[in-house]
């Protein structure tokens, strides 16, 4: 991966922990790199507030000849947050809680220190790609919580993402809940597996404990943070608390 | 840079050069502490002083030779001192704070000028229609790599960062034309 590459993906937020001061070493040594890192950073808040911010709808226009159309925006939100069928709530959570997401240790790891337990997890994935789901969770169920703690974290991700797209979402919430407590050494895995418990707890109706899960999530600051803004928005629009 | 060529100007004094290199490495440490570990502007000021100061006596005493070997000593005296720092200012030993201060999401946000930030949203809005869809679909979607884009837009993956960086450039242009104004 070149420096440009890392930069892209430190400001996504999406660059392994243990990639991160080897750049900001590239940036010592290239000054010029800092102007760009906050450059690309500034055009990417940019676009985010532009494009992506949350709703505001505490932010009237004050200019009185923008009232009705402020207030038909108005209504148009709270519509938003006070959807009530499960299927609008549905709108609120990740679409794509499957075999796409499934994760592997290469991308945390210097591939100089990849261990067996690695390849595992690797050919785990492989397996899934070759829809070979069985093999694959036996292979991934084979991990154990006293090995390295991100691997078990990455497998028991893994079993979440298998359990969550044959919709058992009890058992992905035991995994996801496993995923989150061992997976403190990469924000990414600890991230998406909070943002995935949320999921398959708002999926059992366990909407209170979605919400507890939802404000850890989001308290991390990662990719996921304006989805989960938004779940967060609408479970409390629901509940009475907007 | 090239820092061996600071070791050399230390070794002979030669303050032109010291004076350039350390200003170098002065922002960039203190960019590093605001964005890592999310320190004040003052602690971070402190600690990036110290460690030059700390750097410039190494080199002096024969114990930095290698210019690499100067780049990881100053991010890592850089990063302790600040610990210290706060360790000293709550008074009790936690040997924990090093583990928090890492654990905490980078602040990347510190490092963007609201002002710049108003004149870019000002310059997306200026963009051909379909260098703004493009650029909204790199940074809207930081799950998906160059390659995912590359397949989205039906280019290559050499193509996708090439028109990334051109629209990224043409948007700093942009934005300095605008500062001028």
């Amino acid at each position: 991966m070149n420096t440009q590459e890392k930069i892209d993906l430190y400001v996504k937020g999406e660059l392994p922990e243990e990639e991160i001061d080897g750049l900001w070493m590239d940036i010592a040594n290239d000054p010029e790199l800092l102007e760009t890192l906050e450059l690309e950073a500034t055009v990417r808040a940019a676009i985010i507030e532009k494009y992506a911010a949350p709703a505001k709808i505490n932010k009237v226009p004050r200019w009185t000849w923008y009232a009705s159309a402020a207030a038909v925006l108005l209504v148009a939100m709270i519509q938003i947050f006070r959807i009530d069928s499960p299927q609008e709530l549905g709108d609120f959570l990740a679409q794509d809680i499957n075999y796409n997401q499934i994760e592997s240790s290469t991308a945390y790891r210097n591939t100089e220190a990849l261990s067996g337990m690695d390849s595992l997890l690797s050919a785990g994935a492989q397996l899934l790609r070759e829809n070979k789901t069985a093999e694959a969770k036996s292979l991934f169920e084979s991990f154990s919580s006293d090995d390295d703690s991100l691997n078990y974290a990455i497998a028991q991700l893994n079993l979440g993402i298998i359990n969550y797209s044959s919709e058992d979402f009890s058992g992905a919430e035991s995994n996801f809940m496993e995923a989150a407590s061992f997976g403190s050494d990469s924000k990414r895995v600890q991230e998406k597996s909070y943002w995935f418990l949320s999921n398959s707890l708002v999926k059992q109706n366990k909407l209170e404990d979605a919400k507890s899960v939802l404000v850890k999530a989001y308290e991390i600051g990662g990719v996921f943070n304006n989805d989960i803004y938004l779940l967060e928005r609408k479970l409390d629009s629901d509940s009475g608390n907007q | 840079m090239n820092y061996s060529e600071l070791v050399r100007a230390i070794r002979e004094d030669d303050t032109r050069t010291i004076d350039i290199y350390l200003k170098a490495l002065h922002q960039t440490l203190y960019s590093y502490l605001l964005v890592r570990l999310n320190t004040s502007k003052e602690d971070a000021e402190d600690s990036v002083q110290n460690t030059l100061i700390k750097i410039v006596q190494r080199v002096k005493n024969d114990k930095i030779q290698h210019p690499d070997a100067l780049l990881s000593y100053a991010l890592t005296t850089a990063r302790n001192d600040y610990f210290k720092k706060v360790e000293k200012k709550s008074e009790v030993l936690d040997e924990k704070i090093e583990y928090k201060a890492l654990k905490q999401p980078d602040q990347l946000s510190v490092l963007i000028n609201s002002e710049k930030k108003s004149l870019l949203m000002r310059c997306i809005s200026e963009l051909k229609e379909d260098h703004q869809k493009y650029i909204k679909y790199w940074f809207l979607n930081p799950s998906m790599d160059a390659e995912d884009v590359a397949n989205h837009f039906k280019i290559s993956v050499n193509n996708a960062w090439t028109k990334k960086h051109r629209i990224i450039k043409i948007l700093n242009e942009c934005y300095k034309s605008k500062l001028k104004m």
